[in-house]
């Protein structure tokens, strides 16, 4: 893993935060900050970057809200354990093992219906 | 000592950045880089001093003012430790500048994914050995004739120690162009400049207690016996904590 830096344009139409969080996230896809790794805080990588901690700290706030951050209290903040792309991933194989599971039951004569039915009552049941 | 001080003012006169350069920080570590990373290191100094930009009229006018004080010291106007203090304070003050010159001169900026710590340039034994050096010289206050010099003193130490804190929880200023080597570069100055601050703010003291030992009355006999050894001793480990810093090795990540 190699150590991961920001650039913050002030010439760019995009707004600053916006720049960090898109180079975050970026990171954190490619893999350059591994779950749990440990970020600046908010005052450091704001006076890194010469912008306002309000800045930094309004990017964490939505890299949180999407899941890639965890605040860890005083340890700071950090990258997430369970990542959204991983969750995304999931959904993923859940929808793919259901439609494989749905297209075995169709082959077998049942109707969607039936199929919707049956596992519905199953998941009540649980 | 007022020659010592003369000749410190003519070596700024003489090579105006030989004090707030920052090639300095990187001599020993060059001659273990290879050609290529030796490269690197030369655009990579040349941007941050083109950045930094200390004007070398600076260093000429501290270079000045320390022959100035020199001068002063030997028709014997001031006592002798305040020219000291005060070229430690300036040389301190000159490193600081170049870290508000940088803020301001660089548009685009690069940070390091990286949580820092101000430790890592200032250890914690450094700051309470500057906070012992401090009290020591605060002890000396008592006694009337030595007074004024040594709460000139302490002001220096406790400034130069406030400068070495900022200095050591400075911004990363990385441009951006080579980030991982301007970041072990940044790195390296920040420690050398922090610790160099340190060793400055233990220097006066050093010189005052030395000096003001030898007239002290006999009820001050433990302080005599003790605070040259304590404040040899802090200015010796201040020392060595600069110089094993720069003898270490640049880690480019």
């Amino acid at each position: 893993v190699r150590s991961p830096y920001l650039v913050v344009d002030a010439g760019l139409e995009l707004p600053p935060y916006q720049q960090v969080v898109e180079q975050i996230r970026a990171a954190i896809e490619r893999g350059d900050l591994a779950p749990g790794s440990p970020l600046p805080t908010v005052r450091q990588l704001a006076g890194d970057l010469g912008i306002a901690p309000n800045t930094v700290a309004r990017a964490y706030g939505e890299l949180q809200a999407e899941g890639w951050l965890v605040g860890d209290g005083r340890r700071g903040t950090r990258v997430a354990g369970q990542l959204p792309v991983n969750r995304r991933a999931r959904l993923r194989s859940l929808r793919e093992a259901a439609e494989k599971f749905v297209v075995s039951l169709r082959h077998r004569g049942f109707t969607p219906d039936e199929i919707v039915s049956e596992l519905r009552r199953a998941g009540e049941q649980r | 000592m007022a020659i010592g001080i003369a000749a410190l003012g003519a070596g700024s006169l003489t090579w105006p950045d030989c004090f707030t350069g920052i090639a300095g920080y990187f001599r020993l570590a060059a001659r273990q880089m290879t050609a290529a990373e030796k490269q690197r290191l030369d655009v990579v100094l040349s941007a941050r001093e083109r950045a930094e930009g200390v004007p070398k009229y600076y260093g000429r006018c501290l270079g000045l003012l320390t022959i100035a004080l020199a001068g002063l010291e030997f028709v014997a106007a001031i006592p002798p430790v305040l020219p000291c203090a005060l070229v430690c304070l300036c040389f301190a003050m000159l490193s600081l500048l170049s870290y508000l010159r940088f803020r301001r001169a660089a548009q685009r900026r690069t940070a390091p994914l990286v949580p820092r710590t101000p430790f890592a340039a200032l250890p914690p034994v450094l700051i309470v050995t500057m906070i012992g050096v401090l009290a020591v010289t605060l002890v000396l206050a008592t006694h009337p004739p030595e007074r004024l010099s040594a709460l000139a003193v302490a002001a220096a130490t406790t400034i130069l120690g406030i400068i070495a804190w900022r200095i050591a929880v400075a911004p990363a200023l990385l441009l951006g162009d080579d980030p991982a080597f301007e970041c072990a570069v940044d790195e390296r100055i920040r420690i050398g400049r922090a610790r160099s601050t340190a060793v400055l703010a233990c220097a006066a003291p050093a010189v005052l207690v030395s000096f003001a030992v030898l007239t002290l009355p006999a009820s001050y006999r433990l302080y005599q016996e003790i605070a040259p050894i304590v404040l040899a001793a802090a200015f010796v480990v201040t020392m060595l904590f600069d110089a094993v810093a720069l003898r270490q090795r640049m880690r480019v990540a």
